[in-house]
């Protein structure tokens, strides 16, 4: 698999502020890869850098193995939050404004629109347009080039259900076209759904990065809820689990020594408790997420 | 380079305000040129009620050919502020918008966005040379006495000056522009630099005998390329041809504004 994006040792300071610390990540080819992080924690600085309207304080990054121009981005689609068009101009006259920017014919301007059903107010100025409408001129835009790349920057923020659904739908499309896509989020369920490859930023550092499908893997956690009082002694005597956590009536156990859930309701039924709900979690992203930034928390302090 | 023009014309013909400023600029240009004699004739009708016999306002030889170029282009350059106001208003607009920054990430480089504004300027500047180009032709045909080809285009070389002063003062109007972001602000400071910075430096200049004070007022130093012609018609000596010192001035402005705007964009985060 050859790379497409490599990064190496990227800085940005505003003054004081080191807004992104010595970054250096790789993405191949057909990766789908989740840039994640809270509020602030450098996401769009870096997107930002790597599409050159922010200029790095040092580093570099290499885009399809040679340093980045003007023409590079030509082959990058982007769709960044807040979509930016020329208000008083339709939606087609800022579309061709682009395929004269990306030199490419102006033909694709009505195929684009139509595929993401914009057609019927493709002559009403941008300034009308819904922000679902103004997301979608923003995807058409995005595909104009038929772009080896897709840079998403938080690309469902502000849209309702059925605008998230069309953009998750849109990128599982465009992967499954065999495109490299970055996106970054703070929405982890997101992620999970449609990346391959994730990373974790933090305070403009990289503290962690991985395959999606390893997230799962790990510690087993059971879910038990049961008519007693005492079921977390009874739970925490079984020794089976090195941590106990009470939601409610209901108890998530790590599992410890590769005793499983069958264990946990043999055990419980020797006691003479029956369980009324038993279920085995994997760890969803949003859990691995947490205690990534939890554990580099600890670590600091 | 036709490229980076398609798109900027793309960008603004469609826009109302640079429309009506562009229509209300050829508008002036029209007056200006076409309205000398009417005004003239005016004058005289005026004088003559006042029972001053003696005086002819129409006989002032305005088109006559090959003055007519100097006159014309002399008078024609107090109007370049309105072609500043829409260049501001196309710069300035890229950035409340944040569309330099979508063009920038669309696939423009930062050096090649600020060239597709400077290549605007360039077409607006040959543009107005060029309607006062035919503007002249007409009027000059009309009104002057004698007509012969070597006439005519005797000193057509003004309009090449016209059209370079324009360039230079629309990069300045462009650096403004580029500098303060604000449509409103930066119109205001470029009202306010032309009319109380410039001339009040200069008139300091001229009272503290220090004359040298008006080649760094960008703007002076450009208007000074094409000479007021007019008081020669009241017998004074005028100079009535461009000298190169004066050229070289303006065309230093001209490239220092360049580099400054191309500096500003490159060196921002956008």
């Amino acid at each position: 698999m050859d790379t497409v994006l490599k990064i190496n040792g990227l800085t940005k300071r505003y003054g004081k502020i080191t807004a992104l610390d010595n970054l250096d990540l790789e993405v191949k080819r057909g990766n789908v890869f989740g840039i994640l992080g809270p509020n602030g924690s450098g996401k769009t600085t870096t997107l930002g850098i790597l599409l050159e309207v922010i200029n790095q304080t040092s580093g570099e990054f290499e885009w399809f193995g040679a340093p980045s121009n003007q023409n590079t981005r030509k082959r990058i689609g982007a769709i960044l939050e807040h979509p930016i068009f020329y208000p008083y101009l339709t939606g087609v006259q800022n579309l061709r404004i682009v395929c004269d920017i990306k030199e490419v014919p102006y033909s694709r301007v009505e195929e684009c629109i139509k595929q993401v059903g914009l057609d019927e107010r493709k002559d009403s100025k941008f300034k009308t347009y819904s922000l679902g409408m103004k997301q979608r001129l923003s995807i058409a835009s995005a595909l104009l080039c038929d772009p080896e790349v897709m840079i998403l920057d938080e690309p469902t923020n502000g849209l309702d259900p059925q605008g998230i659904a069309e953009i998750r739908d849109l990128i599982i499309e465009i992967a499954n076209s065999g495109k490299t896509i970055i996106i970054a989020s703070h929405l982890l369920d997101e992620v999970q759904k449609v990346c391959t490859h994730f990373c974790v930023l933090q305070r403009g550092k990289l503290i962690h990065t991985g395959l999606v499908e390893d997230v799962g893997k790990g510690d087993m956690l059971v879910e038990v809820k049961a008519d007693t009082e005492d079921l977390q002694t009874v739970l925490e005597a079984s020794g089976m689990s090195s941590n106990i956590k009470r939601e409610l009536d209901k108890y998530t156990m790590t599992m410890v020594n590769g005793y499983s859930a069958a264990e946990i309701n043999k055990y419980l039924f020797e006691k003479g408790i029956t369980a009324k709900h038993l279920v085995v979690k994997t760890k969803s992203l949003e859990k691995q997420f947490l205690e990534i930034l939890a554990e580099q928390e600890g670590g600091k302090s | 380079m036709m490229r980076l023009l398609r798109i900027e014309i793309q960008k603004l013909w469609p826009n109302r305000a640079f429309r009506w400023l562009s229509i209300l600029y050829m508008v002036a240009m029209v007056i200006i040129a076409m309205g000398v004699m009417p005004f003239l004739r005016y004058l005289k009708s005026r004088i003559e009620d006042f029972d001053m016999d003696g005086i002819d306002p129409t006989i002032i030889p305005f088109y006559e050919f090959p003055d007519i170029w100097q006159n014309l282009t002399a008078v024609a350059i107090w109007f370049k502020l309105l072609l500043g106001f829409s260049l501001i208003y196309s710069i300035t607009n890229e950035f409340s918008y944040r569309t330099i920054r979508q063009n920038v990430i669309d696939g423009m480089s930062k050096a090649e966005f600020v060239w597709s504004k400077v290549i605007l300027a360039a077409f607006l500047s040959l543009a107005s040379a060029a309607t006062l180009f035919v503007l002249g032709l007409i009027t000059g045909l009309m009104y002057s006495s004698e007509i012969s080809i070597g006439l005519m285009f005797e000193d057509v070389y003004f309009l090449v000056a016209f059209a370079l002063q324009l360039f230079a003062f629309l990069l300045f109007t462009l650096f403004v522009g580029t500098l303060i972001k604000k449509a409103i602000i930066a119109m205001g400071v470029l009202v306010f630099w032309i009319l109380a910075i410039e001339n009040g430096l200069y008139i300091y200049g001229q009272v503290q005998n220090l004359p040298w004070i008006e080649y760094f007022l960008p703007v002076k130093s450009i208007n000074a390329l094409i000479h007021n012609p007019f008081p020669k018609y009241i017998l004074m000596e005028i100079q009535d041809f461009v000298t190169f010192p004066e050229l070289a001035l303006v065309l230093g402005w001209g490239s220092l504004f360049f580099w400054a705007t191309n500096r500003l964009v490159v060196n921002r985060d956008l």
